[in-house]
């Protein structure tokens, strides 16, 4: 069995799609950039929750301390945006290593209290230290220096077009990343660990150290998207470590569906979209989210994403151009179900 | 498949214990009678729950390359001492050695790479999983530091891939490689149960009632599956199917109300008084 190379990965050739298409069919690029950010916070949700089976309240640890850990670099240390992001990934990782280390030490709803409880503490602790922090009205004045590369100017990120095609190639790469390490060994261990955990531990995987490590990626994935929040909006806000930000990026990784990464691109494009159209009409938009929830979570277990397989491949009525388009698609991939015998 | 037991140590014989502490080989090779080293051993093992004890000073000893079953009427205390061996709960006292290494704190997976593995009573498969990538995540496990390779495809991960398929077709399961394991039929999840503790490449096995819930036919499989890995694997087996015990068991130990009542070749066990007793009652 041949495997296609990664890069013409269905996924990853629509991830590029979204990319080129959201600017332009979204009001504005602001909107997209924003897109862009959640739909990366979201991807490290996605690897906890479809890979490993592990529901984490505490997403919004590491998209406050990414945003921080930037904004701190970038004011403080004069850093470039790399750096910044360098900053954000680094800090995360370290606090991604001792949040997993903490809570995983428990399973199932005590593991989720864990998170739950670890999300608080570190909320208090951004908001006690306002020195460092600018505590409730957030760091304020986060610079966006140029992005350069080897003393030439790539970006200069004054555009909202220039920024956010530095947001799309920061998105692309995690995304290749995230796509190769899910079908890697160490992939293939954390589906072992959500699938059975105990028959994991039974045939020698450490399943805590892999719980860990995930949680350690994970974080890094989602502090550099809080690092690219930071550096969009010139600012950091208190609301990035705060408890509901964690809900607001599990939210769209369910809306998404967690079977797939690319689940996460559907559900963080879908929220910040349906936000951004929706509050400017009603404030009171998250009633609506709160309903479209209940029907997910009730009738589309899979998501967003699983209502798009559906209408690949239940749609009727789309007739010849439908087929056709289904053809092309299995030649160019060459998709083969396998012959499944009957046991 | 009788197998044949005249060739091996029944130099043991019956040995009744719950009198004395069987005292423990420093290593494999020095016991006194038989001509294979011991592989797996519990002295004195004790398991107590809060005020119920589950385990009284049991001590077995597993040699290499044979069949050692444990048998015993249900609450016997043979999945808690199986639980003791594999790491699940810790003994309350006593020690277990695993080629001549102390192993009574080590941890469950630690002990599965040092070639320990165990299949489940109650049939604990990656359901939705195919046949073949649970074969080759229980061969991957044993791959160490590579499991941790986040880059490259797992199938390029050959060591891992070729032991599963090379599993696959001593379990006769080739037919059903890329189905789910949750699709395949009761018995076929037998077989594979055993064959996720097979393709960790372990040199014991540990295999909790694998005939479970099994037919006639698949049971015979089943039988001839363990005779077949016993050439060269040491195998511990809980088993309730006494036809199946008597059969391919080197050595049986009988236990009764958490203790060892008898232990011994087929032939002796299956005429102990003892033996009846427990299993029929007093009036026997």
């Amino acid at each position: 069995m041949r495997r296609r190379p990664l890069l013409l990965e269905p996924t990853f050739l629509a991830s590029i799609v979204v990319v080129l298409i959201l600017p332009v069919v979204l009001p504005s690029v602001a909107m997209a950039t924003e897109a862009l950010i959640f739909v990366i916070a979201s991807l490290g949700c996605t690897l906890l929750l479809g890979y490993v089976g592990l529901l984490s309240f505490g997403q919004a640890i590491f998209f406050g301390v990414g945003a921080y850990a930037c904004g701190l670099a970038l004011i403080h240390l004069g850093a470039s945006a790399w750096g910044g992001l360098l900053a954000a990934a680094v800090i995360s990782l370290a606090a991604g290593l001792v949040v997993g280390g903490l809570v995983t030490q428990r399973r199932g709803i005590y593991f989720v209290m864990l998170t739950l409880a670890c999300s608080q503490m570190f909320y208090f602790i951004a908001y006690a230290m306002e020195d460092i922090t600018g505590g409730d009205n957030g760091l304020l004045n986060v610079p966006r220096p140029p992005l350069l590369v080897f003393e030439t100017t790539l970006l200069t990120l004054r555009t909202p077009m220039s920024f956010y095609t530095f947001a799309a190639i920061v998105f692309l790469c995690i995304y290749l990343f995230l796509q190769r390490l899910v079908s890697s060994p160490f992939g293939s261990a954390l589906v072992a660990v959500r699938e059975n955990e105990d028959r994991a531990l039974a045939m020698g995987y450490n399943t805590r150290l892999f719980k860990i490590a995930a949680f350690a990626i994970s974080a890094v994935v989602t502090g550099i998207a809080g690092a690219l929040y930071a550096l969009f909006l010139n600012f950091a806000p208190l609301s990035n470590i705060e408890v509901s930000m964690g809900e607001r990026i599990i939210i769209m990784t369910i809306l998404g569906g967690t079977g797939s990464l690319f689940g996460s691109v559907l559900g963080g494009t879908f929220y910040v979209l349906l936000g951004n159209l929706l509050s400017a009409i009603w404030p009171r938009w998250l009633l609506v989210l709160g309903l479209i929830l209940i029907v997910v979570a009730s009738y589309l277990r899979g998501g967003l994403l699983s209502g798009v397989n559906w209408i690949v491949e239940k749609g009727r009525g789309w007739g010849i151009l439908r087929s056709f388009a289904v053809r092309a698609w299995s030649a160019t991939f060459r998709i083969r179900t396998p012959p499944r015998a009957q046991p | 498949m009788e197998r044949d037991v005249s060739d091996t140590d029944s130099a043991a014989g019956t040995t009744v214990t719950g009198t004395a502490n069987a005292a423990l080989p420093a290593n494999g090779n020095d016991v006194g009678c038989g001509t294979r080293g011991v592989k797996l051993a519990a002295a004195g093992v004790s398991k107590r729950f809060g005020g119920f004890v589950a385990l009284r000073d049991v001590s077995i000893q597993v040699r290499e390359r044979t069949i050692h079953s444990v048998i015993g009427p249900n609450g016997a205390g043979k999945t808690t001492l199986f639980n003791c061996l594999t790491g699940v709960v810790p003994p309350t006292s006593g020690v277990v050695m695993f080629e001549g290494r102390d192993i009574t704190r080590m941890s469950v997976h630690r002990r599965a790479r040092c070639g320990m593995a165990r299949s489940f009573q109650v049939t604990n498969l990656f359901q939705n999983l195919s046949v073949i990538e649970g074969l080759r995540l229980a061969a991957q496990a044993k791959t160490g530091l590579a499991t941790f390779d986040f880059f490259r495809p797992k199938e390029r991960l050959v060591r891992a891939m070729s032991d599963a398929e090379s599993v696959l077709a001593q379990l006769s399961l080739e037919r059903w490689r890329d189905i789910k394991a949750g699709e395949l039929s009761h018995g076929q999840q037998r077989i594979l149960e055993v064959g996720l503790a097979l393709a960790s490449g372990s040199s014991t096995l540990l295999l909790d009632e694998p005939t479970a819930g099994m037919g006639v036919d698949d049971i015979e499989i089943m039988k001839q599956l363990v005779v077949a890995l016993s050439r060269d694997h040491t195998i511990v087996l809980i088993e309730h199917n006494m036809n199946v015990v008597l059969n391919i068991s080197t050595t049986i130990t009988v236990m009764h109300q958490g203790s060892v009542l008898v232990e011994g070749p087929p032939e002796v066990v299956r005429s102990h008084p003892d033996v009846k007793a427990a299993y029929l009652g007093r009036e026997c």
